[in-house]
């Protein structure tokens, strides 16, 4: 059956905080709009049970289309996202793995958002994470008092997820014990959670249709190989590669990073042949490779995507604040200086031999690379000490 | 459109007129190794009954025509190769599967006894202006403006896939509405084509006048060609103005021999993901469709998935059952999120993707699961020919050449040595590595001058057996796919061995070494981009300063194999010495191997001796990587020593500078690991500066005995690099420099003594060998 995206919900976090004040608005709010556009238009059409928009549209809503009028808000191949739907229609859940900074999470969020309308039964993987955090927990006050009851139980993502037939998203699951990993064994098999405390009628809680489970997992921190292999096997993995194309990742740091600025109100951006040089010396260090085929050493920091936007971000805070006036406009611009200051900073973190590395790119492949944005970007790596 | 039609009305889309069956001349058009157009094309003989069916292939094959009857096991290819004047050999493949459409109608011809004919310009008129060797690759339709359209609005990945979405999967598709559809497409394809190329108007003009030659034989043909081509040839029979539809002129090539046979071919080099150059992807897959087109209902990817399960569980996978109906269930929902009538190839990788690989996929790493995947769409079937076809050319050329030369293998073995330097031994050696290259048995080199190891060079010599082997035969047949003539099989062995992906540059360079022993240097050019390919790519300084020791071989010292001649030599050269200095600076911390370390800096500094002026070589860029290395604390002293020296060779460095630095090094443990590495690059240079000696023997007069103790073993490591004659003589000037009056014991040894030692290491070699404790003799002698 489809539904609208519960207006309650939507307009109950608007009155409580307008989405000006809202950091963040979910995907489901930014975009409610398009949601409901696309789930009129498919509104007869056959799909999944529970789900909100039809596979199809699920498809269009991520990538994009221009007869729906859906701008396209995930970089990546069609069939990874068509997988990672039919995943979720099937009866096992879906693990996303892939480098830190590959937007899984996102990824994430826009599929609950476009299959159950809400991308918020989030559970976040931590060390710490127990079991009440994942199905239930009390409030003891109500417990002591009338004893245990729907009443005194308080609903955990999971729970919340099979009763109202949602998608739940567990963020970063290998970051979580494996025992309480394996809590989420019955879930997906058998589809069931039983609450032992409560009284005979309500022990079991069957889900309801919709119900399924979007894990997402890097594969720097404790990697997907300790998961238990019962738990394996009722997911489906994907992985999420980092952006391939040169020229689509270029666009998108220049996209976020004006983003980004334009929210922090600092009138400075990123110019294109400072895009260019960035992204590219990011993707190059990533995939060990040159433009024309020389292989480099991979560096082990993570040179994803949303690093690259967090040094740009950080160049451009960095050239508004202490950058030097310049032009006939007294304009202030991000420089070259500014993006090698901030490499080191942001993406290279503490690791020496990456620094290393990184200074042998410079004194090999930069230095010879033709034009004044590299030349200038040369003549920064003074600032790679 | 971006360009202007000379008259949009001439252009008529008489697409009634092509679909007529009713026509003298009805035309088919093809994708090459479509399953659809094979079933298809059958059903149009049976309706159209044709007197003769035309077909696109090359017309020189037709007196040859009745052998593509004789019994073979597919798949196999027809392949033409010329030579011309210019002595350069070129050959294409015209591949035919099972479900080759062409393949199909000479077969239902056959039997219904209609006449066939090809009648595609003869190969020899396009290969010296046409590289494409596979002759049914589709190549026209490839690479269009329309079909990337087309491909981004039904969101296809590439032609093969949109071919699939728009034809092969409609199982139910009729005859008429086949070619209504594909004749359009072609016909937009063609029209939105900015230019045709002119060999394509030469091969339509030549199929042209072939149809309207077999009009006056016959009443009703068939014409059955690409489908890039029918509609320009159904326009030039109507005289309707179509691109590409000039008069050109067909000149006949200057060609010093030609050829056509027929070769044995396979699903492996037919495969686009696997062999550069082949037409369709996956010959397995559609070899399947093929044998299940008589029932549609039946869906062929499940007897590929039980197989590929299968493969998988002999690989010790862990594949359930629930895994198979996992995989099984997502395919079927992935092929109706797309539209796709039956599961089809993409839709089965993406299941066995998402459902059973449990593990990040690395898109630049083979993925064992994906790889078996692949196989099982490939297929294995390899080609053999009848039995009564003729022999193929290349055997013949090789018993022809072994015979003028005198090395015809006989039963008795006979051994041949001959100085290759010398021109009439010289061809014979060639011949002889030749055949050797594509493994004949039956030849084999037991000694002579060997160039991988760079010994024995006095005299260039080769021993040779030669001997008689039952698979002799075999051997040479099984060559035959590689060309019809020695040189040029050989050839093209070596290129496609060259493509191997996990090669080394060290490995390369042996080949290039290979080639140039066997006198292939046609093929330098393309085995030197190759190699520099593979240069770039090189991630070890260990096996490239291997791969710079050959080079810089090839590049100074060779006389006789003739490669300074390819001006990419010296490109390469630079280009692997700009790598070198990459991967010595990037080198990482060595513990193992660094007398290789200190070799590679040593085969740099060589290339710098002897080639730094006539390549251009930067001084700078060498420089401060050394000085980099020298100077990087988290290096190992004797890779630093090892620099240290290296500079002081080039004069950038000087004895007092390296004094400073022993100051650092002084430490026990730390001493003797730095000289090694300095005497190993700057062994002749240190002989002359007795400064540096006495800095030496103050840091040693400044140990206490334990510490003298620590040093020692390192420091006798050190010193081995030099000659006891130089020892001597670095003593004396040490002794001088101390002002001590004495001098060390002359170095002079007696007769007697000299015996005496002589004598003694026989009898310590003795002993060793009788207990088995030292390797084989150098001489190839009796084993240790």
């Amino acid at each position: 059956m489809p539904r609208q995206i519960s207006q309650k919900t939507a307009s109950q976090k608007k009155k409580s905080s307008s989405s000006e004040e809202i950091q963040k608005p979910s995907a489901e709010i930014f975009y409610q709009e398009e949601l409901n556009k696309l789930a009129k238009e498919d509104k007869k059409l056959p799909r999944p049970k529970g789900w909100f928009l039809t596979p199809q549209s699920v498809l269009k809503f991520i990538l994009g289309d221009e007869e729906a009028g859906a701008d396209p808000k995930f970089v990546g191949e069609r069939s990874t996202i068509e997988r990672c739907i039919v995943a979720l229609a099937t009866n096992r859940g879906l693990m996303l793995i892939g480098e830190p900074g590959t937007a899984k999470s996102y990824l994430s969020e826009l599929l609950a958002a476009a299959i159950s309308g809400d991308s918020t039964l989030i559970v976040q993987g931590s060390a710490g994470t127990s079991e009440d955090n994942i199905k239930y927990s009390w409030n003891y006050a109500l417990l002591l008092a009338e004893g245990p009851s729907a009443k005194s139980l308080v609903p955990a993502p999971v729970y919340r997820g099979m009763n109202e037939g949602k998608l739940v998203r567990f963020e970063e699951i290998t970051r979580c014990p494996l025992e309480i990993q394996d809590i989420l064994l019955s879930v997906l098999s058998d589809r069931v959670m039983s609450i032992p405390e409560l009284p005979d009628e309500s022990r079991t809680l069957y889900a309801k249709n919709g119900f399924n489970v979007i894990a997402t997992a890097n594969t720097r921190d404790r990697g997907i190989n300790e998961m238990s292999a019962a738990l394996k096997r009722r997911f489906n993995f994907e992985t999420i590669s980092p952006i391939q194309n040169l020229s689509e990742e270029i666009s998108l740091v220049q996209r976020e990073t004006a983003r980004l600025l334009e929210r922090a109100e600092i009138p400075v951006s990123l110019p294109p042949e400072m895009a260019k040089i960035l992204v590219t010396t990011f993707h190059e260090l990533r995939q060990g490779k040159t433009g024309d085929g020389k292989s480099l050493d991979p560096l082990s920091s993570v040179m994803s995507t949303a690093e690259a936007v967090s040094v740009s971000y950080a160049a451009g805070i960095h050239s508004y604040y202490y950058g030097k006036e310049k032009g006939e406009k007294k304009e202030k611009k991000i420089e070259a200086e500014h993006l090698v200051q901030n490499l080191v900073g942001s993406a290279i973190k503490d690791n020496p031999d990456d620094l290393k590395k990184l200074r042998h790119y410079f004194n090999h492949i930069v230095k010879k690379r033709k034009g004044k944005a590299w030349e200038e970007y040369y003549q920064a790596k003074n600032h790679l000490l | 459109m971006g360009r202007v039609l000379p008259s949009e009305e001439s252009f008529a889309l008489d697409i009634e007129g092509i679909c007529n069956l009713n026509a003298d001349v009805v035309f088919f058009p093809v994708r090459h190794h479509s399953p659809l157009c094979a079933r298809l094309v059958e059903e149009m003989i049976y309706e159209c009954k044709p007197e003769a069916v035309l077909i696109e292939g090359p017309v020189d094959f037709n007196p040859h025509l009745a052998e593509i009857h004789f019994s073979h096991r597919l798949p196999i290819a027809i392949y033409s190769y010329v030579r011309t004047k210019e002595e350069s050999s070129l050959g294409a493949y015209y591949p035919f599967c099972e479900y080759s459409p062409e393949w199909r109608a000479l077969k239902v011809a056959q039997k219904l006894g209609v006449s066939q004919e090809f009648i595609d310009l003869p190969w020899s008129h396009l290969a010296q202006k046409d590289e494409r060797v596979h002759r049914y690759a589709d190549t026209e339709m490839r690479h269009s403006e329309y079909v990337d359209r087309l491909c981004r609005l039904l969101f296809c990945r590439n032609f093969d896939s949109l071919w699939d979405t728009l034809f092969e999967m409609q199982q139910n598709i009729t005859l008429s509405e086949f070619l209504e559809r594909f004749h359009n497409f072609c016909y937009a394809l063609r029209y939105e084509e900015t230019e045709i190329h002119l060999n394509e108007t030469k091969r339509e003009q030549f199929m042209f006048e072939k149809i309207q030659e077999a009009q006056k034989k016959y009443k009703k043909i068939l014409v059955i060609t690409g489908g890039y081509h029918s509609f320009a040839l159904y326009a030039r029979l109507q005289k309707i103005s179509f691109p590409g539809t000039k008069e050109v002129a067909l000149p006949n090539p200057e060609l010093a021999e030609q050829g056509i046979a027929l070769t044995p071919y396979s699903f492996e080099r037919l495969d686009s993901l696997k062999g550069y150059n082949a037409g369709m992807p996956s010959p397995g897959f559609y070899q399947k469709v093929w044998e299940n087109r008589l029932t549609p209902d039946l869906q062929c990817h499940q007897a590929l998935l039980s197989r590929l399960i299968r493969i998988l569980r002999k690989k010790k996978q862990v594949v359930s059952s629930a895994d198979w109906i996992a995989v099984e269930t997502t395919a079927q929902s992935l092929a109706s999120l797309r539209g796709h009538p039956q599961v089809w190839r993409d839709d089965l990788v993406d299941a066995v993707r998402s459902s059973l690989i449990k593990e990040e996929i690395d898109s630049q790493k083979e993925n064992p699961f994906l790889a078996a995947v692949y196989q099982v769409f490939r297929g294995e079937n390899r080609g053999e020919l009848s039995s009564k076809t003729s022999l193929p050319p290349l055997v013949k050329n090789i018993r022809r050449l072994l015979e003028e030369h005198k090395l015809f293998p006989l039963r008795e073995y006979k051994i041949h040595k001959w100085d290759i330097a010398e021109k009439t031994s010289r061809e014979k050696s060639h011949i002889l590595h030749q055949l050797k290259i594509l493994g004949i048995q039956g030849f084999s080199r037991i000694s002579g001058s060997d160039l991988t190891k760079k010994t024995d060079f006095v005299e260039l010599w080769e021993e040779w057996k030669i001997v008689w082997s039952p698979e002799f035969d075999s051997s040479c047949i099984e060559s035959a796919a590689y060309g019809t003539e020695l040189k040029e099989a050989a050839m093209a062995y070596l290129l496609e061995s060259s493509q191997n992906d996990e090669m080394t540059s060290e490995e390369m360079a042996l080949i290039i070494l290979r080639s140039a022993l066997a006198g292939l240097n046609e093929v330098g050019e393309k085995l030197y981009q190759r190699l520099n390919q593979l240069i770039l790519k090189e991630g070890n300084f260990l096996i490239l300063s291997q791969t710079l020791r050959h080079i810089l071989y090839l590049y100074c010292y060779d006389e006789f194999l003739g490669t300074r001649q390819f001006p990419l030599l010296g490109e390469v050269l630079d280009e692997a010495f700009q790598r070198g200095l990459w991967l010595l600076e990037g080198l990482g911390q060595v513990s193992e191997k660094t007398e290789k370390v200190f070799l590679g800096i040593g085969y740099l500094l060589e290339i710098w001796d002897r080639c730094s002026e006539e390549r251009n070589l930067s001084p700078e860029e060498f420089v401060t990587v050394l000085q980099r290395v020298s100077t990087d604390s988290g290096q190992s002293p004797d890779i630093r020593g090892a620099a240290t020296g290296a500079l002081w060779k080039l004069k950038e460095a000087n004895s007092e500078g390296i004094q400073s630095s022993l100051v650092y090094f002084a430490q026990p443990q730390k001493l003797g690991d730095f000289l090694t590495g300095l005497f190993s690059t700057a062994r002749e240079t240190i002989q002359r500066d007795k400064g540096l000696l006495l800095h030496i023997d103050k840091a040693l007069g400044n140990y206490n005995y334990d510490e003298f103790l620590i040093a020692l073993p390192a420091l006798r490591l050190a010193f081995t690099y030099f000659t006891p004659r130089e020892k001597h003589y670095l003593a004396t000037h040490l002794l001088e420099a101390l002002n001590i009056r004495e001098t060390p014991l002359p170095l002079e040894v007696s007769t007697e003594i000299a015996l005496v030692s002589l004598s003694w290491e026989e009898k310590i070699f003795q002993v060793v060998e009788k207990y088995g404790l030292r390797g084989r003799k150098q001489n190839g002698g009796a084993n240790g």
